[in-house]
């Protein structure tokens, strides 16, 4: 995104950028120099345990109202991984707990973000 | 729907890369020589050495 988002001190909001990596941005090249398509099955099941995994990762720290993980393929928000808490304590826990640590052999990128209705949840 | 059975798998959560982690020594000991601090936050707020 080209615009200068805000990024708030304290939110119950927390953005993990660049997180969850679909399995179809990393397939090998085919004969044909173009990635071999990745089975539907397993992309659900690889997103299926990504899921799983934040969840019960985050869950740890205080109730999450919303979790939103962002599988598309375009460079815009990909990967982007944004977990509402119901109060902001949890969500300051829940940073504190996962800054300086790895998910899948990468580090994990984290702050505030501002976004409190995802329903309305446009760049502006 | 019944619940999806849970899959007995390892977490993604704490898989460092595959070849380690830059700048955090294996074993916690440094190989810098004498003088010299491994932590580049400590090296960063050394004083000059004198002319």
């Amino acid at each position: 995104c080209s615009r200068l988002h805000n990024r708030p001190t304290i939110s119950p909001t927390l953005l993990m950028q660049n997180m969850y990596q679909n399995p179809a941005l990393n397939a090998p090249p085919g004969p044909d120099g173009l990635p071999i398509p990745v089975d539907p099955r397993k992309s659900q099941e690889h997103f299926e345990d990504f899921y799983e995994d934040i969840f019960e990762e985050l869950a740890k720290h205080g109730e999450l109202e919303n979790l939103n993980i962002c599988d598309n393929l375009a460079d815009h928000m990909v990967g982007s991984v944004y977990a509402k808490f119901r109060d902001e304590d949890a969500a300051a826990r829940s940073m504190a707990a996962l800054q300086g640590r790895f998910y899948a052999g990468r580090p994990i990128m984290i702050e505030f973000s501002p976004v409190t209705d995802f329903r309305e949840a446009t760049c502006r | 729907p019944p619940a999806r059975p849970r899959r007995q798998r390892k977490s993604g959560f704490d898989q460092p890369p595959p070849g380690g982690v830059l700048g955090v020594p294996a074993t916690g000991f440094s190989d810098a020589p004498a003088g010299f601090s491994a932590d580049p936050v400590a090296a960063a707020v050394l004083p000059p050495a004198p002319p």
